[in-house]
Formats: C-alpha cells, sequence, structure tokens
C-alpha cells in the first residue's frame, strides 16, 4: 500500500507525461487484442459448436494429386457412412446462390443464399435452434427453416412455427424450425434452409443421385468420439475405386475450421480469406503492441533517468539492489494495470459503438474460452516483459554523482535512440504501405475491364424455369423493355459479367491434337448479348435471331469463343470449326475480344458462351444512366408481365466495386492501425522531447544569453530528431518495397511502384514528427533564459 | 576502525591516466570529528564515496571496521550501509515523492523494523528535531535548514557508527549553518564518528582534527606547498 501511494504521488507529479505513456501503453494494446482477435477469429470459423472438432468436409483430389474441389458424388455420404465405424454421421448440402422468391402474407423477398441440406444438417453441425426440433426439422420434404433474422423479416412478431412460405410461383413450405443466426465468423451464410431433394424442383441444380459424375454438393462427415482425422483421410483416400469406374478421384479431408483460411476449392460459401493479409494484419497488431512497449521503456526510462539520485539515496539508506528492482516493478506493474484496465474500457467501447460507426474495421465477435487464455498469457508475458526490463534498465542507471550540489540531468541511454527509429521505420513503412494500396484499388476501380460498365444494371431472373418471363416469353419480355426511351438494349445470361463463376473444363473441338488440353469456362447467354455489353467481335458474327440454329436445340447450338481460348487452342481459321461443350454441339460462328470476367486478381482466362437458356440467372440491362425514370420504366414493365416476383436491381460497376471489397477493407483497418502506430510514436516522441527540453533548458538558456536566435536554437533541438527520421526512412524503404511487391503478386492486373510513394511516405513522417517535435521545442526555445538560469 | 593505506583512484582515458585520489593513508578512530578541506576539485567527495562504500578505490587497501573493505561483497555493503554508516549531503537529496515522516521513516524500512516499533522510532527523532508539525510536508516546502534537519534525521535514525557528511552547510544561510555544525558537534559528543568535508573554514573548526587535500595528495598544512607545484 505505502509504495502504491508514492507512485501515484509521482504519478502526479509528472502527470503529463505519465498519461501519455498511460495511453499510449492503453491505445497499443487496445489495438493489437482488436487485430489480434480478428485474425484469430478468421483462423476460426465454425470452431465454437459441441463437436466443430470432429468436423470435416470431403475434398476430391485429382489424379495429379492437386486439389480439384469439393463437389462430391451425391450417394457419397450414405457410403462413408456405411463402410466405415469411424465416421459417426455425414451429411451432404448445396449452397444455392441463384436467387428464389420467397412469400408469407405480404412479406416478399429475393433470397439469394439458400442453404439445400440433409435431414441430418442441424444434428451433425451442432448448429442451435432457437425453436425447433434439430433431428427432424428438415425431415418432411415441404419443411423450411429459417434463421432468427428471416423469422423477423417475414414474421415480424408472430411465432414462425407451423406458418407457410411460398416459394415462387405455387410451392408451399412449412416453417419447421428457426435457428440463430449463423456468428460473423461461419462458414455457413444465408437465412433460408430446405430440403436437398427440393433443390431440383426449386432451382436448375441438379442432384445426380447416382455414381455417374459428381454434383454441386459438398459432404462433410462427422469423425467418431476419437478417431483421428488423420486414419479416417488414410482408409478413405482411395474410396471412389469401388464405385467410380472412369477416373476416379482421391479424396481428402479438409477440417472445418480451415474451410476460410485454407486451400482454394472454388464454390465456397463465403469469400475466403487471404492468409497473407491475415497474417499481415497480425504483424501490424503485434507491431503496434511492440511500439508502445517501446514507448513504456522509452518514458520510463527517461523519466526515471531524471532522478537516478533517487536510487542513490535509497542505497545509502540501505536498499539493496534487489529492493530498488521491486521497487521499480511495482512501479511499472501499476502502469501497466492502469492501462491494460484502460484498454478493457476502449475495446468494449469499440465493439459496441466504434465498429457499428465504421464499417471497415474488422468486427470481433464474442471471445472464447481459448481466445481469452491466449490474450491473457500475451497481456501477462508482455506486463512482465515490459516492467522487468524497464525496472532492470532503470535500477541499473548510474547516477550522476551523488555528492555533487546539483547534479546534472544525465543524457538519454543510448538505445532510446534506437527505439525511436525503429518506431519510425514502422510507420514510415507502414505509411508507405497503406499509400501503395490506395493506389492499387484506385487502379482496379479505374480498370476498363473490356465492356461499358458504367451504363449496365442486372436484375434478377427470379424464377424457376417454365415460370413467369423465363420461357419463350423471354424475347417478348426484352423487346418491351427496349421500347422504353433510356433503354439500350437487354439481354439475359448466367450472371453478371463483373464475376462470372462457372465451372471450368477441357472440351472437345475439331482438329483437337491429342494431348492438348485447354482448361476454359463456359457462360450461357442470350441474342444481343455482346451488344448490350458493348464487347467488339474481333473475327464472324454474334449471335442472331436471324440463324435460328444459334439456340440450343436437342443438343446443338453455335459457340462463340473469346480471343484467350483461340490462342490456347492455337486455332487456326476457328469460325466454322465444329466446337463440343457438356455434350452440346456446333459450329464456332464468332470470336469475341477479350474482356475482363473475373476481379482483376486473375487474367482473363479463355471462355465459350452459347445460348442455353436452361441457364440464365440475370437479366442484363442498357441503359443511359442521364436518362430520367429508367429504372422506374424497367421495374413498371416487369410488374406488368410478373407482379408475383419482387424486383430488385444492381448496378454492375458497383458490383465491380464489391470484388474489392476485402481488399478495401484491408487497406482500411491496415490504414487505421497505422494511424494508431504513428499515433503511439508521436506520443513517444512527445514524451521524449518533453523530457529532453526538461533537460536542455539550461543548455538553452545559456546559448541565448550567448546570442543565439530563436530559429537557431530551434534548429539545435530539431536537428537530432529530423536525423533520426532520415535513418528510419533509410531503413523502411526497402522493408517496404518488399512487403509491396509481395502484396502487389496477388494482384494480375497491377498499379506501378512510383518512387514518390517513398517520397511522400518519409515527407509526411518528417512532417509528423517535425510538427511533435516543434510544439515543445518552440517552447522551450522562446522561453525566457532567465527563468531556465536563475537556480545556478 | 578505519584505515586508508596508499589509496589511489584514477581514471583511464585513452593516453593518459588521470588521478583523483594519489596515495591517500589515512586513519580514523571511534569518536573522532574528521574534517577534510581542499579545493574544488581535491578529490574530497571522491575519498567520501571510498569510504563510505559507494566507490572502489583503484589501489592501495582499505579497511572499514577492520574488515578489508575490497573484500566485502555487495550484500554485506548494504547491510553496512544499513546499520553503520549515515550520509548527508549538501544537496539534501530528501526524495521529492515523500513527505518529510516518510522520508525519515525510509532507512528503517529498508531495515525491515517492524510497523510500531518505527512509528515511535520517527515520532521520536522528529520531537527530538523539534519538526513534529512538519511532518506531514514534503521537502519543496521546507527551506533549506529544515530540509538538512531532516536529512540528518535520516541519517541517523538507524544509529550509525559513521556519519559521512558532504558539504552539509553548503546550500544553507550562515545561521541554518550554524545550527548544523552545533547539531552535529552534540552528535559527535554523544558519541557519533563524524567525517565531514567542507569549504568553510569556521566550520571546520567543529572538527578536533581536520585534513587538507590538494590535487589528490594529503598534505599536512603548508608543509607540501612545494610539492603540489611539481606536481
Amino acid at each position: 500500500m505505502r509504495s502504491v501511494k508514492f507512485i501515484l504521488r509521482g504519478f502526479i507529479k509528472n502527470s503529463r507525461l505519465n498519461l501519455i505513456n498511460i495511453s499510449s501503453m492503453a491505445i497499443g494494446i487496445t489495438a493489437a487484442i482488436i487485430v489480434l482477435t480478428y485474425v484469430y477469429q478468421e483462423f476460426n470459423y465454425d470452431s465454437q459448436y459441441k463437436d466443430s472438432e470432429s468436423v470435416y468436409r470431403v475434398l476430391v483430389q485429382n489424379s495429379r494429386n492437386e486439389l480439384s474441389g469439393a463437389t462430391t458424388y451425391g450417394p457419397l455420404a450414405q457410403a462413408l457412412k456405411a463402410d466405415f465405424p469411424e465416421i459417426e454421421d455425414a451429411t451432404r448440402l448445396s449452397f444455392y446462390w441463384g436467387y428464389l422468391a420467397l412469400e408469407a402474407g405480404e412479406n416478399r423477398f429475393n433470397e439469394t443464399e439458400t442453404i439445400f441440406a440433409d435431414p441430418n444438417f442441424f444434428t451433425l453441425f451442432s448448429f442451435p435452434l432457437e425453436k425447433g426440433d434439430a433431428t427432424n426439422c428438415l425431415s418432411a420434404t415441404n419443411s423450411i427453416v429459417i434463421s432468427e433474422s428471416a423469422a423477423k423479416k417475414y414474421f415480424v412478431e408472430e411465432d414462425p412455427l407451423g406458418k407457410q412460405i411460398k416459394i415462387g410461383n405455387h410451392q408451399i413450405y412449412t416453417v419447421q424450425g428457426v435457428f440463430k443466426d449463423f456468428p460473423k465468423n461461419s462458414n455457413f451464410r444465408g437465412d433460408i434452409i430446405l430440403p436437398l431433394e427440393m433443390i431440383s424442383k426449386l432451382t436448375q441444380v441438379w442432384i445426380e443421385p447416382s455414381w455417374k459424375y459428381p454434383t454441386d454438393i459438398h459432404t462433410f462427415i462427422l469423425a467418431a468420439g476419437n478417431s483421428a482425422s488423420e486414419n479416417i483421410s488414410v482408409k478413405i483416400k482411395n474410396f471412389l475405386l469401388k464405385h467410380v469406374k472412369e477416373n476416379p478421384e482421391k479424396l481428402a479431408l479438409q477440417s472445418i475450421k480451415n474451410l476460410h483460411t485454407e486451400r482454394q476449392t472454388g464454390w465456397e460459401s463465403v469469400p475466403q480469406a487471404n492468409k497473407s493479409n491475415l497474417y499481415l494484419l497480425a504483424v501490424v497488431g503485434l507491431v503496434i503492441l511492440a511500439m508502445s512497449a517501446a514507448n513504456f521503456l522509452l518514458l520510463h526510462i527517461g523519466m526515471t533517468s531524471q532522478r537516478t539520485i533517487n536510487n542513490e539515496v535509497k542505497k545509502v539508506c540501505g536498499a539493496s539492489k534487489s529492493i530498488l528492482m521491486r521497487e521499480y516493478l511495482k512501479e511499472a506493474l501499476l502502469y501497466m494495470t492502469l492501462s491494460i484496465m484502460v484498454s478493457l474500457l476502449l475495446i468494449y467501447l469499440y465493439k459496441s459503438i466504434v465498429v457499428t460507426r465504421f464499417s471497415f474495421l474488422p468486427e470481433i465477435n464474442d471471445f472464447d474460452t481459448t481466445l481469452l487464455l491466449l490474450l491473457g498469457g500475451l497481456l501477462i508475458i508482455f506486463a512482465l516483459f515490459s516492467s522487468v526490463l524497464s525496472s532492470l534498465l532503470t535500477s541499473a542507471q548510474k547516477p550522476s554523482g551523488i555528492f555533487k550540489s546539483n547534479p546534472s540531468l544525465q543524457n538519454q541511454p543510448r538505445f532510446v535512440n534506437v527505439l525511436v527509429i525503429g518506431q519510425f521505420t514502422i510507420g514510415v513503412a507502414l505509411l508507405a504501405v497503406t499509400t501503395l494500396f490506395y493506389k492499387q484499388i484506385h487502379f482496379l476501380e479505374q480498370y476498363n475491364p473490356g465492356f461499358v460498365k458504367e451504363e449496365l444494371i442486372t436484375v434478377p431472373l427470379n424464377m424457376h424455369i417454365g415460370d413467369g418471363i423465363y420461357n419463350e416469353n423471354m424475347d417478348v419480355f426484352c423487346e418491351e423493355l427496349k421500347k422504353h426511351a433510356g433503354v439500350k438494349n437487354v439481354t439475359l445470361a448466367f450472371s453478371s459479367p463483373a464475376n462470372i463463376q462457372t465451372s471450368a473444363d477441357d472440351f472437345n473441338w475439331e482438329g483437337k491434337p491429342v494431348d492438348k488440353s485447354v482448361t476454359m469456362q463456359w457462360n450461357a447467354v442470350f441474342f444481343d448479348y455482346f451488344e448490350t455489353l458493348g464487347i467488339q467481335m474481333a473475327e464472324g458474327r454474334s449471335f442472331n435471331r436471324s440463324f435460328p440454329g444459334d439456340m440450343l436445340n436437342e443438343g446443338n447450338c453455335s459457340f462463340i469463343l473469346n480471343e484467350k481460348a483461340i490462342e490456347k487452342m492455337e486455332l487456326n481459321d476457328p469460325i466454322g470449326k465444329s466446337f463440343e461443350a457438356y455434350g452440346r454441339k456446333g459450329p464456332v460462328v464468332g470470336i469475341v475480344s477479350d474482356f475482363n470476367f473475373k476481379s482483376l486478381h486473375s487474367e482473363i482466362s479463355p471462355m465459350c458462351f452459347n445460348m442455353n437458356p436452361f441457364y440464365y440467372n440475370e437479366i442484363i440491362v442498357r441503359i443511359n444512366p442521364q436518362s430520367p425514370g429508367v429504372l422506374e420504366s424497367i421495374e413498371n414493365v416487369w410488374n406488368e408481365f410478373v407482379p408475383k416476383y419482387p424486383f430488385e436491381f444492381s448496378f454492375v460497376d458497383q458490383q465491380l466495386d464489391k470484388l474489392y471489397e476485402s481488399e478495401k477493407k484491408l487497406t482500411a483497418s491496415i490504414n487505421a492501425f497505422a494511424g494508431i502506430a504513428i499515433l503511439i510514436a508521436c506520443m513517444g516522441l512527445l514524451a521524449l522531447t518533453i523530457l529532453s527540453m526538461q533537460k536542455r533548458t539550461k543548455e538553452i538558456g545559456i546559448r541565448k544569453v550567448n546570442g543565439a536566435k530563436v530559429s537557431e536554437v530551434l534548429l539545435m533541438l530539431n536537428k537530432d530528431f529530423i536525423k533520426w527520421v532520415v535513418i528510419a526512412f533509410v531503413i523502411a524503404t526497402p522493408i517496404a518495397y518488399y512487403a509491396m511487391n509481395k502484396w502487389l503478386q496477388n494482384f494480375a492486373y497491377k498499379t506501378t511502384l512510383n518512387w514518390w510513394i517513398f517520397a511522400l511516405a518519409g515527407l509526411l513522417a518528417l512532417a509528423i514528427a517535425l510538427l511533435t517535435v516543434s510544439w515543445q521545442s518552440w517552447r522551450a526555445a522562446t522561453r525566457n533564459p532567465v527563468e531556465a538560469l536563475r537556480y545556478e | 576502525m578505519i584505515k586508508l593505506s596508499k589509496i589511489d583512484k584514477y581514471y583511464d582515458s585513452r593516453f593518459q591516466r588521470t588521478f583523483i585520489l594519489k596515495g591517500i593513508n589515512l586513519e580514523v578512530n571511534q569518536g573522532d570529528f574528521l574534517t577534510i578541506m581542499g579545493p574544488s576539485g581535491a578529490g574530497k567527495s571522491t575519498l567520501l564515496n571510498i569510504i563510505g562504500l559507494l566507490d572502489e578505490p583503484s589501489a592501495g587497501e582499505y579497511y572499514f571496521w577492520d574488515e578489508p573493505a575490497h573484500q566485502i561483497r555487495e550484500k554485506q555493503k548494504v547491510q553496512y550501509h544499513r546499520t553503520h554508516i549515515g550520509f548527508i549531503f549538501q544537496a539534501f537529496h530528501l526524495i521529492d515523492e515523500l513527505n518529510v515522516y516518510e522520508n525519515i521513516e525510509t532507512p528503517l524500512i529498508y531495515r525491515g523494523v517492524k510497523g510500531k516499533e518505527r512509528k515511535a522510532l520517527v515520532a521520536d527523532f522528529l520531537d527530538r528535531f523539534n519538526i513534529v508539525a512538519k511532518k506531514d510536508l514534503f521537502p519543496s516546502q521546507l527551506s533549506g535548514g529544515q530540509q538538512q534537519l531532516v536529512a540528518i534525521a535520516r541519517a541517523i535514525i538507524g544509529s550509525p557508527k559513521l556519519l559521512l557528511a558532504d558539504e552539509p552547510t553548503g546550500n544553507l544561510h550562515s545561521e541554518q549553518g550554524e545550527m548544523i555544525m552545533k547539531l552535529l558537534k552534540k552528535l559527535n559528543d554523544e558519541g557519533m564518528t563524524i567525517i565531514q568535508v567542507t569549504h568553510n573554514e569556521k566550520f571546520a573548526q567543529y572538527g578536533n582534527r581536520i585534513i587538507r587535500i590538494e590535487d589528490g595528495l594529503v598534505r599536512s598544512d603548508a608543509m607540501n606547498i612545494a610539492l603540489q607545484a611539481e606536481v
């Protein structure tokens, strides 16, 4: 108690510096905890459930042992469960990203994230149900399970159990359960869960029930009690040999926790996290923590070096080294405890207020036990490390001579300079990196994908084939739309051109060499597709109504390929050659100029287009954005044709921007945390300046008495700090350059790494440092020298 | 009780060795009141440092309570500081964050004296030095003489056998200086061995022995002036 009292007295005596110290510490701890929690939670998707440790997804490996995806055979789950006692249960599910129009009374919405699942979905994953029975809520074919938020959306206050939901035109489903919304760090998204067998009734997706070919379903297994996953992996590796005759693939397992961060297998339910970005964030978090520790040391040593005489006095009073050490340790630990308490408050504020206001900041969920233990351990180690180090250093400081009448203040220990340089190195590097991030994102958004992105909107074709306008009325509907001023053209397609995610395969063509293999994506389009998108034909013609053979009919249709495909196929004179994809055959009638149909992370890849109406999901309308009322008139036409279906639209350029959302979020959060890092560095610098000015008051006074001008004194005082920033800049540049190059490798299309990025970062850091330092040095330099020299 | 023989203290820089003390021989007996005099930079404080076990000689032998000081371990030194030696300084060196009471109490805490006994002892000293009314004040609220009074109380509360005083009156005006010197004299009369360093001829006379040091050498009065010229 006695020592706490004395420490608090010391705190109040130097309250300005101590407040800087504690707040920089608290900010550092807060930022580090937030970032590390976020990273931890990204690496631990779906780990909070009862059986999370034992749930695995089945992956498929091709003959070259490369993971080829997660689409498996229909009967696989059943067969695995029957053949292996180590597999307690197995389930299948399919994510459907197309549109389903749901209706409950007055409430009608498009659902875009639907899960079709086997009846044991809830028991295997142990997702908590708010209402209903986990074992049989999906067993009836007309059952539907909805999330809490969907229940609010469709039924507001009423109890949804037993209520009916109409999907599409005429299918009625009964709500059998309400599940707790999937948390943010879940691989599962969506509010609607339907029985798997209904997928072919509601969508174009067909689940092949035999071993003939794999379909779009994911198979998950639950390992029995204590079976090691390696054992099961080995056993099931060649399981398909038993059932599949042609090129049986190998099976592999992936823990559900790793779905989010490991193995890009395509067809993910939730956009995967880029591991290197997560590592980068974690590094930033730890760097911030290290910087605040550095500040703590800087300040603590700086402040105690002002009273090394106390050490000596205490020694002559009979304090041993270990007693002194213990006193300093107590002091440091008390400061640390205060900082941690402040940071806990800050984290609470962040979680409850800040993050809801600024969506770009990383969201953190509730802490689980492991995380709490990890963070607690980290904090304790961190607190002990900084306190022990600072008390070791302070208690070892050489006194300035106890018998001197007025002990002069000492210079900072040399490694204080190293700490400041380190902090500014980090600051400059972070500034440079974030500048580049912004530049790259700006570049991506400005990039011309090769089609008229500003003029396109997409309207979801949210009906099952045969219903509404998804039939022979298609053309009538398109023609009706075109009559309106402002509508330039209309077409239909598998998906928006912003991001076309179709399967890729090795197709056949006339004269294909035996050893040739070209992986190519496909796209189902309608008449006027290229005209609507504003893409030029490089050769041949576009799909045209005057050629009836263009439209798919009994397995025959025309094909159009992009330039990239022709280049890869090494095909001379492609027009008129016969082409075959998934059993559909026909001549190549045209070659279309290349355009970017995926995010600019990847290069343009080969693609073939045909007119297969079975796969239309979007109506693409090219409008004149300046034309007033064009969107209303489109909606009116829609309501004329299909008033029962909800109308929605979205702009393609916004969809494009969305592709880079993860980069934007990353950039924004790294920027925010870089700002915090720089703030902490500045606080350290500020405190150091205050200390240094206190020490140099006499020197300044003497210089002024001898005729130094304020500007000269200022220059003298700032010189050291400028030197540090320059050294920091020199160290930071190559580090930042390396990191930037690494990051840019994520993109197929990259902005240039200009020298001015580094210059800007350096100048900015210099300006920040100068401002911080000058604030104090100006005060010191303009002071009346008489004050400083009075007591001599 | 204290014996120094041929004590050297020097610092080596790159090209030369600078002597602070050179061949100091000195013996101090129980009950002495020794005054060390000399100009600034003569090595008085260094000598005091060595006697007080705060610094080690570069060469020579030093016996502290008949024990060879160069063999005393760090732990033993701490013990000696707790029980044998008290210090007072020209700049008082009270701890700013502690009030009068707490400053006086500090050595007792390091000696592990129990709370009750401590209280009684500090109260006794406050009374003896007539500063009961000031016990809650902080050093910055006291005059120089009062601060030195507190410092002396702190130095002797552990009843040391030896009191080292480095220009105890240097920062005080003459009236306060007189008071401090009288106090020291009284302590010496009660049996405490005192070694003081001073510039003040008048206060030097309080000692029953006076040593003059110049340029690291002990010289007995005018006798060694010629030697000084040689150096």
